[in-house]
């Protein structure tokens, strides 16, 4: 009796830990997810010294919720993966917002609901810029590198593209690996082929 | 028997503690520019929106135990870099973001002007499918204030300064603590 006793305090215990394993697990998966996105963003928008004599400006833009990559699958219009060729200069628009475009030579299309030519160049109008002498800073909007090869998940503007879910929805492709930010995951950095593969799955269930 | 139940249960709380506080969080995030004295005037672009939207944020970030005030000024069109710091509506088709807060350049603050993207729609009253104007306003006066989006879903998703937003969300017109400590810090 007192052996039975033991064996079903035992197994409680071990069950109770087990649980409280798991949620610690979850609470702290969720707490590294958030703290890579807040680096993430920090990293992508101070990177260098602001040159002497340079002003910085600050735009914040706040943006829809559940920034996953299945949200922002089923929202872009485009999904392409392609080569940053152009990164044009900056300009505002007459609510003075200040955009600069770049243009992307598309490799390969994933969706393409607004049928863009095969082999056309793609313009992304992206927030921020450097405009006489004064630095637009816009945190939450993807910054793209000359060549840089990427991965952008795209929507329809008034006349060019613009990246949906403004930062979250674009990824740099390097050593046939896709990095970048997303709410499931924090930090991703994974085979572009497993990438890949995920985003056709979610736009193929829709 | 009874030491070592309270042994295991103990160790894993004591897990829990330390994975949930390894890590620096921000209680707030502060971009270093300020307001000259301790008062805003806002003007008004909001034609058929109730001018109460706004000014319930505004006594909300007043009503935080700071010095500082937001006041309502009047109506102003607005117009980019004018002296007006002006919350508008327009409609912004090429960017997803809901509403979009531009400063100026400087250490202390001169001009901020908020625009709501029309591209969504937008309610007064928590309903399910618009964004709330309140909720969102709340943000971005924050913004005003110079306060920096958080994106910790775990220790931030339920302050104002959370950077992502939900349709129907209201639980940005009422701020967190630290959304409290942050105006208390900068005022």
């Amino acid at each position: 009796m007192e052996k039975e006793k033991v064996y079903i305090l035992g197994g409680v215990g071990v069950l109770i830990l087990g649980g409280v394993l798991f949620f610690a697990g979850k609470l702290y998966v969720m707490q590294r997810n958030g703290q890579e996105i807040q680096a993430y963003m920090q990293e992508n928008v101070a990177p260098a010294p602001v040159p002497e004599g340079y002003l910085v400006t600050e735009m914040q833009a706040s943006l829809p919720a559940e920034a996953t990559t299945k949200n922002i699958a089923n929202t872009a219009n485009l999904i392409v993966r392609g080569k940053v060729t152009t990164i044009g200069e900056a300009y505002s628009d007459q609510l003075g917002f200040v955009y600069h475009n770049v243009i992307i030579q598309p490799e390969k299309f994933y969706k393409n609901t607004t049928q863009v030519q095969q082999n056309a160049d793609i313009t992304v109008k992206v927030f921020g810029g450097t405009k006489d002498k004064e630095i637009f800073r816009a945190l939450d909007a993807p910054r793209f590198a000359q060549n840089e090869q990427v991965f952008v998940f795209l929507g329809k503007g008034e006349k060019d593209y613009y990246v949906t879910y403004e930062i979250f929805g674009k990824l740099t492709i390097k050593d046939n690996k896709v990095e970048g930010i997303n709410q499931e995951q924090g930090r991703v950095s994974e085979k572009l082929s497993d990438y890949e593969k995920k985003v056709v799955e979610i736009i193929g269930q829709k | 028997m009874k030491h070592r139940l309270r042994w295991i249960i103990g160790s894993g709380f004591a897990i829990v503690l330390v994975m949930t506080t390894i890590a620096p969080v921000y209680a707030y995030k502060y971009e270093k520019q300020k307001w000259p004295t301790n008062s805003a005037g806002f003007y008004l672009d909001i034609a058929g929106w109730d001018p109460a939207l706004i000014q319930g944020p505004a006594s909300t970030w007043n009503n935080a135990g700071s010095p500082f005030r937001f006041k309502l000024k009047g109506h102003n069109v607005y117009k980019p870099n004018d002296g007006y710091s002006t919350i508008g509506r327009y409609t912004l088709t090429d960017t997803d973001a809901i509403a979009v807060t531009k400063g100026q350049p400087g250490s202390t603050v001169t001009e901020i002007d908020t625009i709501f993207n029309m591209k969504y729609g937008w309610g007064c009253c928590a309903e399910s499918d618009l964004y709330d104007v309140r909720n969102v306003m709340t943000h971005e006066f924050g913004h005003w204030l110079v306060l920096g989006d958080l994106y910790n879903i775990f220790t931030d998703i339920n302050k104002t300064m959370y950077g992502l937003i939900g349709k129907g969300e209201t639980k940005k017109r009422s701020l967190h603590q630290d959304d409290i400590n942050g105006i208390n810090y900068i005022y």
